[in-house]
């Protein structure tokens, strides 16, 4: 029965690591009308202690870098990270630059990948249904870190 | 055997607030042209709550939390117990005093102090800040509250003739409910009805008035330290309120008297929910967050001085 099953219900707390806004515009437009992810049960929370499942954006900057790891800490477990945009990623255009500390894989374990710069709201969504997936996984104390990467348009790479 | 019936009823009406929760969840969604979540949404939540573990901050009190949920249980299980049930021949009480009504102002203040406590021991900024708003929220909403059921205490014992002891009680509203067709015909129930409708978003902590919680500015206020099962809990209370809130309204002055049980049932459960859509859900719909010297002003000026007025001609 779905109604049991807790991994419909997600909530997701947007975590920007210094992000130039374009990823969080694409999170904020999976969440209105058009793309309604609140019909898989997505719910976006204000603080990271409520949260199922982080969505970060950005290459994670140096200043940002021990906030970042303490609002993930914060997030009970079990718990999915889920990285949107390349910058998250690879670091992309940042990459290497003096101010940045990322990316966001070296500091914390990321179970999703959602590539493109910045990636459709059709991929955001897959790549939280796939964090679903891997929160399932980790109830049950059946995961093995596996990469799951999105393509921007939501196709499994 | 009434105690048993009545914790059935206090179950049921638990799965009906979180029931409740969704389908206000799935009307907004239609409302803002999206499909929305299914209606057992809710239900999933809780549940899932309590199946995260999570670390507490170091310096939040777990102590202070933790009675501040029992209290509101506790809040929620009195409330529940001073409403009327529906049963064969009309409503029964479970406790039944002379001030009773007071009793219920009391519930509302105290879960209003639960989420008080909540904040304070987060000891979080956002917490603190959270707890503060609460305050001032409660301090606004609180004298047109009390000052509307002075007078319709006064009112009911001046239609039922009852002795002046039972000015506070529910008991004599159910007789005056036999006396009368409804309620409302009476312009004295009828504004203290419409001005506990406008405090109903500020009780039950509907925007425009959510300012406590505020979760894009203060990070859901008081409950922002709040985690797995404990959130589940304030999760569940934060239902209750708004059922228990919804409940008054319509068992005081909506309620038919009808002598069928199931009938009954059906009407209460049904006028809970008509009850939220009006103090909950089409506010949130169409309304953005006030701030918190425009919810006091709004509160103390409007249905403050309507209060008054309403207290002076209840004497008359």
């Amino acid at each position: 029965m779905d109604i049991l099953k807790p991994e419909k219900s997600l909530w997701i707390y947007h975590l920007n690591t210094g992000s130039c806004n374009g990823c969080d515009i694409e999170i904020l437009a999976a969440l209105t009308p058009k793309y309604d992810a609140e019909r898989f049960g997505v719910k976006l929370v204000g603080s990271p202690r409520h949260a199922d499942i982080v969505v970060a954006t950005g290459p994670v900057t140096a200043v940002a870098k021990e906030s970042v790891l303490r609002v993930i800490d914060q997030v009970p477990d079990p718990k999915a990270i889920v990285v949107v945009g390349v910058c998250g990623i690879t670091g992309g255009v940042f990459r290497g630059g003096y101010s940045v500390a990322g990316p966001l894989d070296t500091l914390v374990p990321v179970d999703v990948y959602v590539f493109g710069c910045p990636p459709k709201p059709e991929g955001i969504m897959v790549g939280i249904l796939k964090a679903a997936e891997v929160l399932e996984l980790k109830r049950k104390g059946n995961y093995h870190k596996e990469v799951v990467k999105i393509s921007e348009h939501g196709e499994t790479i | 055997m009434i105690i048993g019936v009545w914790v059935l009823w206090l179950i049921a009406l638990f799965i009906w607030s979180l029931l409740i929760g969704g389908i206000d969840r799935k009307i907004v969604a239609h409302l803002q042209g999206r499909y929305g979540p299914p209606f057992w949404q809710d239900i999933t939540d809780f549940l899932k709550l309590f199946r995260k573990r999570g670390k507490t901050a170091t310096r939040s009190s777990s102590i202070v939390s933790d009675v501040a949920l029992i209290v509101g249980i506790i809040a929620v299980v009195v409330g529940l117990s001073i409403l009327p049930m529906p049963t064969v021949g009309g409503y029964t009480q479970l406790l039944s005093t002379s001030g009773d009504l007071i009793i219920l102002a009391y519930v509302f203040a105290l879960l209003a102090i639960v989420y008080v406590l909540i904040g304070f021991g987060g000891k979080s900024p956002y917490t603190m800040v959270g707890a503060s708003r609460e305050v001032s929220m409660l301090l606004s909403y609180e004298i047109p509250f009390i000052l509307v059921i002075v007078a319709m205490g006064y009112r009911a014992i001046l239609l039922t003739g009852l002795p002046v002891s039972t000015i506070f009680s529910i008991a004599g509203f159910l007789v005056l409910k036999q006396k009368m067709a409804l309620l409302l015909l009476d312009p004295i129930f009828l504004g203290s009805f419409l001005v506990l409708l406008i405090l109903g978003p500020a009780i039950v902590g509907a925007v425009p008035f959510d300012i406590p919680e505020a979760e894009t500015e203060i990070v859901d206020g008081y409950g922002a330290e709040m985690h797995g099962p404990r959130l589940g809990v304030l999760f569940g209370i934060k239902h209750m309120k708004l059922l228990l809130y919804a409940y008054f309204l319509w068992t005081i002055f909506l309620s038919p008297v009808t002598s069928n049980i199931w009938l009954n049932i059906i009407m209460t459960l049904l006028g809970t929910l008509l009850m939220v859509l009006v103090i909950y859900t089409v506010p949130r719909a169409v309304s953005g967050r006030f701030r918190v010297e425009q919810g006091a002003k709004f509160y103390l000026l409007g249905p403050g001085l309507a209060s008054i007025v309403l207290l002076l001609l209840s004497l008359i």
